[in-house]
């Protein structure tokens, strides 16, 4: 929670009634979206679940 | 396989895919307004496409009339297309 960077549970914010030792999804709302050209080359029309590996995080 | 030819089937092809993503988003979001218009805008333009290619090079699914002969057997088959050639 320190780092507002890495923080995977400030965005977006989860409902009151959440309960410990359950899993959500958060709800996803459309904003913008890609071309029809650079969607299909990024495999997704939505720029928030266009997510590339990176070799520095994922490749210690 | 003519350039045009090419050109319009990556075009239904992406749109193909806009219209896969809207969809999957539309079955969880049956009331974003925007997502539908987006979605019909696209359904639209698909079908546009699709009339377009099958008005010069025949039949997309076996479902479409073709003039004689038959032409949904013509070539090339989809995946004797190289799409890489015709992307830049």
């Amino acid at each position: 929670m320190k780092d507002k960077e890495n923080c995977i549970y400030c965005f977006p914010p989860m409902e009151p009634y959440t309960r410990l030792a359950n899993a959500y999804v958060p709800f996803q709302i459309m904003d913008k979206v890609f071309s029809p050209k650079e969607a299909l080359m990024k495999g997704t029309l939505f720029p928030e679940l266009h997510d590339t590996y990176k070799k520095e995080v994922y490749c210690k | 396989m003519k350039n045009n030819q090419a050109e319009l089937l990556e075009q239904l092809m992406e749109v193909g895919f806009v219209l896969v993503e809207t969809n999957l988003y539309l079955d969880t979001h049956p009331d974003d307004e925007r997502a539908l218009r987006l979605h019909n805008t696209f359904s639209q333009k698909y079908k546009e496409l699709e009339c377009i290619y099958e008005a010069q090079y025949g039949p997309l699914k076996f479902t479409s009339m073709s003039v004689l002969p038959w032409q949904y057997v013509d070539d090339p088959w989809p995946w004797d297309v190289d799409f890489g050639k015709c992307r830049c």
